[in-house]
């Protein structure tokens, strides 16, 4: 690290020290590329000039699409799969591998990791974040770990919310869903109610949102939630080149769980998820400089008491009590990041990019590490990239990442790309390699529980005394993190004067060191419950490759506007249900017609090829979900507006589950200002 | 309104092509220009485009010869030559063809007006400005916004004098009022200030005013004084300002080969000592028009209607 360090510091004098105090250059000022703020290199660059593959969902596609849930807009990137493991449990995934704790994909709000240290992935119905308060999301197709570190391995997603100042008086917006189930008995709802206020003070601007979710879940599980919203966004100005954001949000969830068996009995789980961010931007004249603070917290309690009943008569017994004991599913998590950055030009032609953070991740949790303690694992971080933009229209882009973890060796990430355009084509070459830390209980986990006999249990010599029952998952801490290293060809063109975008990529990656789940068998007495534990090891390699294609057709000034996108893929892997978890084929087409300046339609159709889900049990099977929305806009001031919205207007599908049926269902939104 | 607008203009045209006329009798007849020599500040995407649009819209037989200045400012290892023409595409360029040609015709280009106050510009030197006449751009700005006061903010070095605004007043009919700025003055307080009592802003090039440094603050003060930005540079309406008027490369090779055929067609025509592009483009943001509640007229009309007055 030292070395490391060494020599980031002397690359960062000899770039300092050329440079020099330009005079005006008028053509710069006129036509230079706009702040198109693109978080795939953390520069203000547009599109084609993006080292990667990017796409941005903006606000008008999350309206069009009708989604309530955060989670569903990434249906709207290729390559992306959205499921519902439970009613209040979504999972995103890209290319395949799919989990309820999906460990692979980064994802940011306001450049704020949301990535949960305890069991890993994201809370994606849980986050305190409302669907408005979203200005875009940037999502970059293929590992970045040169920018975002451990978990931008697949793909970053970086929600972008916006600025206080958009958001001045109030809003409301109710959403009330009623779904066509085949049983009439079943009242299977849901509604939202959401409630901002924005005003500025000063130089101050600040918006408070505030709302509650109510989702009854799959009609046949136990999965309903009930959710409460709170954020504030203050931005402000402390001189004409420094800007301020402080925000801080909550999320408190009432989430049903368990399957109504004795182990895992019907109950709430009651969570809190929150968050405090602060950042500071410095802009000088060819110097950007960011500094970050952020905290991310996860709450759960979820305490249950556990029964175990011979049902089927194994210990000879007949249908007896063997015994009881507590369980704990409560987990602490705490994320605290410190991150700071410069965006320096060196020349018109010639960026830097370069900065460190320090990442802490903390996790309490009984249930996984079968103790009190809290675990802590320290994440430090150097990074730097450079751009040249050549005489001949090339842009080349060399970007590395190191990363010193307390839970594993110091490692290097790398980025190099390559952009060429002729005309209004640009081509990409990108080559880059990433690695994904273990989280902290894929490491040093031990999950298992031990029973409490029965006092009454017929066999006097174990009655009333405590055995290991479950061996769920035992530590190793020789696992080493799993790499990624990936290739991509890729064509941005503008046609049309830039009404007509598309972008195709080729790529392929290798996932190395693949990180996979071992089973051991295990006999535990005095019942010799013969059982498989788990750990964790260092597998085989997978390939993937494939192409995707994204098309954004948006006419100026026009009454319609026409977006899809298409992914093809194809997968080799020693893993266990990898490639059944990849649809060989995915596709969307969306877009919205005004037919009249209070009238709107959209609609938006997904195809899904052959899947399943790798914690699921869903028969491989293709679907394809189409929703249609009418807005009708009542009073164009206060833009006081009415939507009817039908979700899965195709065919029904079971979704993660074989009996977890996505039916068809229908919203009404009312939204206003005032 | 319009009539008002172009019957005005129909003036000031008349008043510069008087100057210009002055000036064609102060000075000599050119010699057949048989090649062209094109100094390039530095290399970049849209001076090659503008240099590509000369070539193919002049005649075939002309000898061009590219050259870029090294970062020096100087040509590097060659010589100037013996060019009949000197297209100079950049301050950089201006300045150096400034010093080392005096007896060449010399076209500079992409160079704002107040930089071509900046050095002493020989009588055989023209210069296609960079810029709008600031006629141009209020006339463009109440296309898009009906209003009654503007703000400019502006430094002494490149500041309107009382007489010029007050012409422009009249001429428009929308009062402007002009903050200059010092170097301790508090550019946001000012800005705040400014916008108060005006419903736009009008952001003319001024380095020391809009830069890199700047133009966040600037755009976002605006914004969130529910003040639209009327600008110079297409740039700045991607970050944020409502609408820009301004040449494009393409349209600046087009004017720089006009004024070449025209020194073909007529070997004893004179270079005015500047012109404003005639040819222009304009463009909106319309995302900035919808949260301002500002509807934006058809582009296409604006172009036209500002064009008719050019003519005019």
């Amino acid at each position: 690290m030292k070395n490391s360090l060494g020599l980031l510091a002397s690359l960062t004098i000899i770039f300092t020290s050329h440079l020099c105090a330009n005079d005006y250059q008028a053509e710069s000022d006129f036509f230079d590329e706009a702040p198109v703020v693109l978080t795939v290199s953390r520069m203000n660059k547009p599109l084609a000039e993006s080292p990667a593959s990017v796409t941005v969902i903006d606000r008008q596609m999350i309206r069009d699409s009708g989604f309530r849930e955060i989670a569903d807009i990434f249906r709207l990137v290729p390559g992306f799969v959205v499921g519902y493991k439970y009613g209040g449990t979504p999972v995103v995934t890209y290319h395949g591998l799919g989990l309820e704790f999906h460990r692979q994909l980064q994802v940011l709000i306001d450049g704020r990791s949301v990535f949960i240290p305890s069991f890993g992935g994201v809370p994606w119905s849980n986050l305190p974040l409302m669907i408005d308060d979203i200005e875009r999301i940037e999502v970059t197709r293929g590992p970045n770990a040169v920018t975002y570190g451990a978990s931008a391995f697949l793909a970053t997603i970086n929600i972008i919310t916006r600025h206080a100042a958009e958001d001045l008086g109030g809003k409301f917006i109710y959403t009330e869903e009623l779904r066509l189930t085949n049983d009439l008995d079943d009242e299977s709802t849901s509604q939202d109610f959401y409630l901002r206020y924005g005003d500025n003070y000063g130089d101050l601007d600040w918006r408070i949102t505030a709302g509650r979710e109510r989702d009854d879940g799959y009609s046949n599980q136990f999965d309903s939630k009930i959710l409460e919203k709170f954020n504030i966004r203050t931005d402000f100005i402390t001189a004409h080149n420094q800007f301020w954001t402080i925000s801080a949000g909550i999320n408190q969830s009432k989430v049903g769980r368990g399957d109504g068996k004795t182990t895992s009995p019907f109950r709430d789980e009651n969570g809190s998820n929150s968050y405090q961010n602060i950042k500071w931007e410095l802009q000088d004249e060819n110097v950007q400089t960011t500094v970050k603070l952020t905290h991310t917290r996860q709450d759960i309690e979820d305490d249950f008491l556990v029964t175990v009943i011979d049902e089927d008569n194994a210990l000879g017994f007949g249908n007896i009590l063997i015994g009881s004991n507590e369980i704990s599913f409560s987990n602490l998590s705490d994320r605290i990041d410190l991150e700071v950055f410069q965006n320096r030009f060196l020349t018109p032609e010639l960026a830097w990019n370069y900065g460190a953070s320090r990442r802490q991740d903390e996790v309490k949790s009984f249930w996984l590490f079968n103790n009190n303690k809290t675990q802590r694992v320290n994440t430090n971080n150097l990074f730097s990239s450079i751009e040249w933009k050549t005489p001949t229209d090339t842009i080349i882009d060399f970007g590395v990442l190191v990363e010193d973890s307390s839970i594993t060796k110091q490692e290097e990430s790398y980025r190099l790309s390559l952009i060429q355009s002729i005309d209004n084509h640009h081509v990409r070459v990108v080559s880059s390699t990433a690695k994904r830390n273990p989280i902290i209980w894929e490491q040093s986990g031990n999950i298992s529980y031990d029973i409490n006999v029965d006092p009454n249990f017929p066999i006097p010599s174990i009655a009333g005394q405590t055995f290991p029952f479950v061996v769920e998952w035992i530590n190793d801490e020789n696992v080493l993190p799993e790499r990624i290293a990936s290739n991509e060809i890729g064509l941005l063109s503008e046609f049309l004067d830039n009404q007509l975008t598309t972008d195709i990529k080729l790529f392929q990656y290798e996932i190395s060191r693949h990180m996979t789940e071992e089973k051991i068998p295990l006999n535990l007495p005095p019942f010799n419950i013969d059982d498989d534990y788990k750990h964790i090891i260092n597998g085989d390699s997978t390939d993937v490759e494939g192409i995707e294609f994204y098309f954004n057709y948006s006419p100026k000034p026009s009454n319609f506007r026409l977006y899809g996108g298409l992914s093809f893929v194809e997968a080799t892997s020693f893993l266990d249900k990898f490639e059944e978890s990849i649809p060989g084929r995915t596709g969307f087409l969306g877009g919205h017609y005004n037919f009249h300046p209070q009238h709107q339609v959209s609609a938006v159709i997904f195809w899904i090829d052959d899947m399943e889900w790798p914690d699921g049990d869903r028969e491989k099977d293709s679907y394809e979900k189409f929703n249609l929305r009418y807005e009708y806009t009542l009073d164009r001031k206060n833009e006081l507006k009415i939507e009817l919205i039908g979700y899965n207007l195709a065919d029904e599908y079971s979704d993660y589950f074989e009996e977890n049926i996505q039916e068809e269902s229908y919203l009404i939104r009312l939204s206003g200002k005032f | 309104m319009m009539g008002i607008i172009f019957h005005r203009w129909k003036i000031t045209d008349l008043v510069s092509r008087i100057v210009f006329l002055c000036l064609a009798i102060a000075s000599s007849a050119h010699a057949e220009i048989e090649s062209i020599h094109i100094i390039k500040s530095s290399d970049n995407d849209y001076f090659n485009r503008s240099i590509e649009t000369i070539i193919k819209a002049t005649k075939a037989d002309i000898k061009y010869r590219i050259s870029t200045l090294d970062s020096s400012g100087q040509l590097n290892q060659e010589s100037l030559g013996e060019p009949d023409l000197v297209i100079t595409l950049g301050i950089d360029a201006a300045e150096y063809t400034h010093d080392s040609v005096r007896d060449k015709s010399v076209i500079h280009s992409y160079i704002t007006e107040f930089q071509r106050y900046q050095f002493n510009q020989h009588e055989n030197h023209s210069a296609l400005l960079l810029d709008q006449p600031l006629q141009r751009y209020l006339d463009f700005l109440k296309l898009i916004v009906p209003v009654k006061g503007i703000g400019i903010i502006s430094t002494s070095q490149h500041a309107f004098n009382t007489v010029k605004i007050e012409q422009h007043q009249r001429q428009s009919g929308v009062k402007i009022e002009q903050r200059v700025l010092n170097d301790n003055d508090n550019l946001l307080e000012n800005l705040r200030g400014l916008l108060k009592g005006n419903e736009v802003l009008l952001s003319l090039p001024s380095p020391q005013i809009y830069n890199r440094q700047t133009l966040k603050g600037i755009l976002l003060t605006s914004y969130r004084m529910r003040k639209p930005v009327i600008s110079y540079s297409p740039s700045h309406v991607r970050s944020g300002a409502l609408a820009a008027i301004y040449a494009s490369p393409e349209k600046i090779g087009i004017q720089l080969a006009e004024l070449v055929n025209r020194l073909l067609s007529q070997p004893d025509y004179q270079l005015p000592a500047f012109i404003y592009a005639d040819d222009f483009e304009v463009v909106f943001n319309r995302r900035v028009a919808e949260s301002l509640d500002i509807e934006l007229p058809d582009k296409a009309k604006v172009i036209q209607i500002l064009k008719q007055g050019t003519r005019q």
